[in-house]
C-alpha cells in the first residue's frame, strides 16, 4: 500500500491540510474503504443505485403497487378498456389507466412493472452463472496454460464464431415446433451435448497440430491435462447420462425463461473468461505466487485463495457490465418471439407487440421501451463508476 | 508471415467443420418434429410420405445425412432446399445478401465517421463539458436497443406517419432492388436504418476510441513530440491518433463479421430483406434448411473477418508473434 500513500494525502485533504502524522493512520484504510470513498462522490453512480434499488423493490412488490395505484393486475383481458373501434386506448388517469392499454385491452402501465421482474430474474441469474463459468474457466486456462489452455481456449473460439442471436432462434425455434410447442426429450440433448463434446476434442486436437510448437509445453503435466479435461466433462458427462439414462423418459422442454438463461450464458461467459485468462496469465508470474508455491501450496489453493483475490475488482466491473448486457439480451430474444412465453409480461415482448399497432398506440411502445433503456442505462452508469472506482489508473483524476 | 495465414486458414477450416457438426445436430437432431410432414403437409398420403423421406436422404443415418449434407455444401455451396417452397437455400441466400451487406456496410460507414471523430474530441476534452456530453450522449445510445430506437425513430420521421416526416419509412427498401440496380431508392429506404443501427456502434467505437488515446496520451513520446516543438494537432493525430486506431480495427472485424451474417432485429423493424429476415421468418415457418443455412453463413463471416482481422493486425502491429 506504499506507493498509494501520496493520494490518500490528497484524498483526505478536502480543504483541512493533513498532519504528516496522520498519514500513517490514513494508509491502512482497507480497499473497500477506499472504494466506498470514491464512490461515495461519484453523484451519478450513487443515483443509478439508488434507481436500481427502487427498481428492485417494484419488481418484487409489482402486485401491492398495482392494487394501490388501482390498476388492473397484468394478463387481465377487457374490452371496457379499448377505445370506441375496439383498439387499444391511451394514457387516461381517471380510469387509473396510467400508461393506457394495449390492443387487447390490459393495462400497460402493470404489465411494465411485471415485466421489470422477469428482466430482473433473468440478469441475475444468468449473470450469476455466466461470471461463475466464465471465471473458474478463465482462472484454469490463465493459470495452468498449456494443454489445458488450448482446450478452453478453442472451446471459447467456437462458441464465439456462432452468430449468437440466430442460434438463440434457432434453439427456440427447434423446441416449439410443428403443433404449437413440442417435446424435445432429454435423450436429443443428451447427443447434442455429447456430439459437441467430442467435435470439440478433434478441434483441440486440430489446434495443437497447427500451432507452431512453443517452448516449454511439450511434455503436458498430468494435472493441466486433468483440469482442462474435466472442463470438457463438464460438458460430455451430464450429456451421456441424459442419452443414456434419463433418455426414455421424455420430458418437455418448452421455450421460455430456462432455455432464455441457457442461451445467454452459452454465449456470455467466453468473454469474461478471456477476460480473467489473460489477468491470470499475467498474475501467475508474480512473486507471490512464486513464494506461495516454495510453501508448497497446491494448484487449487494457489488458483483460488491467491490468484482470485487479485482478480476481484475487474470481476465487479465485469459482472456490473454484464447486466445490462443480459437484460438487453432477453428483450430482443423476448422480441423475436424465443424467448419469455405469452402473457407473461416482458419488457422485450411489450415492444414486439406494439411494433404492430406503433403508428396508432404510441404509449404501448413508449414505456416497456423507456423502462428497459433507464434500468440498462443504470447499470451502465453504476459499470462505469465502479471501473472509475477501482481503475488505479483514473484514481486522482 | 506465409506460413502463419497457412496456419490460420487451416484453423479456420477446422472450427467452420466443428461449428457445422453442431449446427447440424442442433438443427436434425433436436427437433421433434417430423421434417417429411413440415414438407408434405399434414393430410400427405403414404406415398407422398416415403417418396419425400427417400428424396430428403431421411431413410440414411444422421452421419450419413450430415456427410451428404456437408458434400452439397462444400462442393456445390448447396444448403438444401427449403421446406415452404422449392426454391433452393443457396438462392434465397444469394438473393438476400445485397441488401444486408448494403446495411451492414453503410451502417459501419456511419458509424466510423461519427464514433471516431467523437473518441478523439472527448479524448482531448477529458472532463470537460464536451467530454461529458458525449460519453452522457454515448451510454444512452449503448443503453437503448435497437429495435425500439428504430421503432421511435420510425414514429417521429418516417414518410407516412412521421411527426417531423424526412425519411422513407418501413418496408420501402425495393422488393427486387439492390444497391447496383435501384441505387436511388435503396439508399432512400436505408438513411434511417443506417443511422439506428449505427447509433450503438458509434457509441462504442467513441468510448474506445477515447480510452485508447487517453491511454495514449499519457505515454512518454508524446510528451517528447511536444517537447520537440510539434503542433498540438499534429502530435495529437499524426503520433496519438496513429497508434491509438489500430486495435479498432479487432472490434471493427468482429462487429462487421456478426452484421454481415443479418441484422435480425434491424431488418425485422425496417422490414429490409436481409438475411436476418430470411433466418427471422424462416424459423416462424420452422423452416429448418433454412435456418441451418443462415447460422452456417453466419458463422462463416464471423470466422472469415476473424482471419482477416489476424492477418491486418499482424500487418499493421510489427510486435504480433507469429
Amino acid at each position: 500500500m506504499s506507493t498509494g500513500a501520496p493520494e490518500l494525502v490528497q484524498d483526505v485533504g478536502g480543504g483541512i491540510a493533513p498532519g504528516r502524522e496522520t498519514s500513517a493512520e490514513i494508509a491502512a484504510r482497507s480497499p473497500l474503504e477506499l472504494f466506498w470513498r470514491r464512490v461515495r462522490r461519484d453523484r451519478v453512480t450513487l443515483a443509478s443505485a439508488l434507481f436500481i434499488l427502487g427498481l428492485v423493490v417494484v419488481a418484487v412488490f409489482a402486485g401491492q403497487i398495482v392494487d394501490l395505484v388501482g390498476a388492473r393486475p397484468p394478463n387481465e383481458q377487457s374490452t371496457k378498456f379499448l377505445d370506441e373501434f375496439g383498439s387499444a386506448s391511451g394514457p387516461d388517469f381517471a380510469a387509473h389507466s396510467y400508461f393506457g392499454t394495449d390492443g387487447l385491452g390490459r393495462d400497460v402501465f402493470s404489465r411494465t412493472l411485471y415485466g421489470a421482474r422477469i428482466s430482473l430474474e433473468v440478469a441475475i441469474i444468468s449473470t450469476f452463472l455466466t461470471v461463475l463459468i466464465g471465471v473458474v474457466l478463465g482462472v484454469i486456462a490463465g493459470y495452468f496454460r498449456g494443454w489445458a489452455d488450448t482446450l478452453l481456449s478453442r472451446l471459447m473460439d467456437v462458441m464465439l464464431a456462432f452468430p449468437v442471436l440466430l442460434l438463440a432462434l434457432g434453439l427456440g425455434a427447434a423446441c416449439s415446433f410443428g403443433q404449437g410447442c413440442v417435446q424435445m426429450s432429454f435423450a436429443n440433448v443428451g447427443q447434442v451435448m455429447v456430439v459437441f463434446g467430442v467435435a470439440g476434442a478433434f478441434l483441440v486436437v486440430g489446434w495443437r497440430l497447427l500451432r507452431a510448437r512453443g517452448a516449454g509445453d511439450a511434455r503436458p503435466r498430468a494435472a493441466e491435462l486433468a483440469a482442462g479435461a474435466a472442463a470438457w466433462l463438464v460438458v460430455i458427462v451430464p450429456g451421456l447420462v441424459l442419452w443414456l439414462a434419463v433418455g426414455g423418459h421424455g420430458a418437455l422442454i418448452t421455450p421460455g425463461l430456462p432455455v432464455v438463461i441457457f442461451v445467454i450464458v452459452i454465449a456470455s461467459w467466453p468473454y469474461i473468461a478471456r477476460i480473467i485468462r489473460g489477468q491470470t496469465l499475467s498474475l501467475r508470474e508474480k512473486e507471490f505466487v512464486e513464494a506461495a508455491k516454495a510453501l508448497g501450496a497446491s494448484d487449487r489453493r494457489i488458483m483460488f485463495r491467491h490468484i482470485l483475490p487479485n482478480l476481484v475488482a475487474p470481476i465487479i466491473v465485469y459482472t456490473t457490465l454484464v447486466i445490462p448486457t443480459t437484460i438487453l439480451f432477453e428483450a430482443a430474444l423476448s422480441f423475436l418471439g424465443v424467448g419469455v412465453q405469452p402473457p407473461t409480461a416482458s419488457w422485450g415482448a411489450m415492444i414486439s407487440d406494439a411494433t404492430e399497432i406503433f403508428d396508432t398506440a404510441w404509449w404501448y411502445m413508449t414505456f416497456p421501451g423507456l423502462a428497459l433503456v433507464l434500468t440498462v442505462l443504470a447499470f451502465n452508469l453504476v459499470g462505469d463508476g465502479m471501473q472509475d472506482a477501482l481503475n488505479p489508473k483514473t484514481r486522482g483524476r | 508471415m506465409a506460413g502463419f495465414i497457412t496456419r490460420r486458414v487451416l484453423w479456420m477450416v477446422v472450427l467452420l467443420a466443428v461449428i457445422s457438426v453442431i449446427n447440424f445436430t442442433i438443427f436434425s437432431v433436436l427437433p421433434s418434429a417430423d421434417p417429411v410432414l413440415l414438407r408434405a403437409g399434414r393430410s400427405a398420403s403414404p406415398e407422398l410420405v416415403q417418396t419425400i423421406t427417400r428424396q430428403l436422404g431421411l431413410d440414411k443415418s444422421k452421419p450419413e445425412q450430415y456427410l451428404t449434407y456437408m458434400k452439397g455444401v462444400v462442393l456445390h455451396f448447396d444448403f438444401g432446399y427449403s421446406y415452404q417452397n422449392q426454391v433452393g437455400v443457396r438462392q434465397e441466400i444469394l438473393d438476400r445478401l445485397p441488401a444486408t451487406a448494403t446495411l451492414a456496410l453503410g451502417a459501419m460507414v456511419v458509424w466510423l465517421l461519427v464514433g471516431i471523430p467523437i473518441g478523439i474530441v472527448s479524448a482531448i476534452r477529458r472532463g470537460r463539458w464536451q467530454d461529458k456530453l458525449a460519453m452522457g450522449l454515448a451510454l444512452l445510445a449503448i443503453s437503448a436497443p435497437v429495435y425500439w430506437l428504430g421503432l421511435v425513430s420510425l414514429y417521429l420521421f418516417s414518410k407516412e406517419i412521421g411527426v417531423i416526416p424526412i425519411f422513407q419509412g418501413a418496408g420501402s427498401y425495393p422488393p427486387d432492388g439492390s444497391i447496383v440496380s435501384e441505387p436511388i431508392a435503396v439508399v432512400g429506404s436505408l438513411l434511417l436504418p443506417w443511422l439506428v443501427l449505427a447509433a450503438s456502434f458509434a457509441a462504442i467505437y467513441a468510448r474506445f476510441m477515447r480510452g485508447n488515446l487517453s491511454e495514449v496520451l499519457d505515454e512518454d513520446y508524446i510528451r517528447t513530440a511536444r517537447a520537440k516543438g510539434l503542433s498540438e494537432r499534429r502530435v495529437v493525430l499524426r503520433h496519438g491518433v496513429r497508434s491509438a486506431i489500430t486495435p479498432i480495427v479487432t472490434i471493427l472485424g468482429l462487429d462487421l463479421g456478426i452484421l454481415l451474417g443479418g441484422a435480425i432485429l434491424t431488418e425485422t423493424v425496417f422490414n429490409i430483406p436481409g438475411i436476418g429476415r430470411l433466418a427471422f421468418d424462416a424459423i416462424q415457418k420452422s423452416d429448418l434448411p433454412i435456418v441451418q443455412g443462415t447460422v452456417l453463413i453466419g458463422a462463416f463471416f464471423i470466422i472469415a473477418l476473424n482471419l482477416v482481422v489476424d492477418i491486418v493486425y499482424a500487418y499493421l502491429d510489427p510486435r504480433v508473434r507469429y
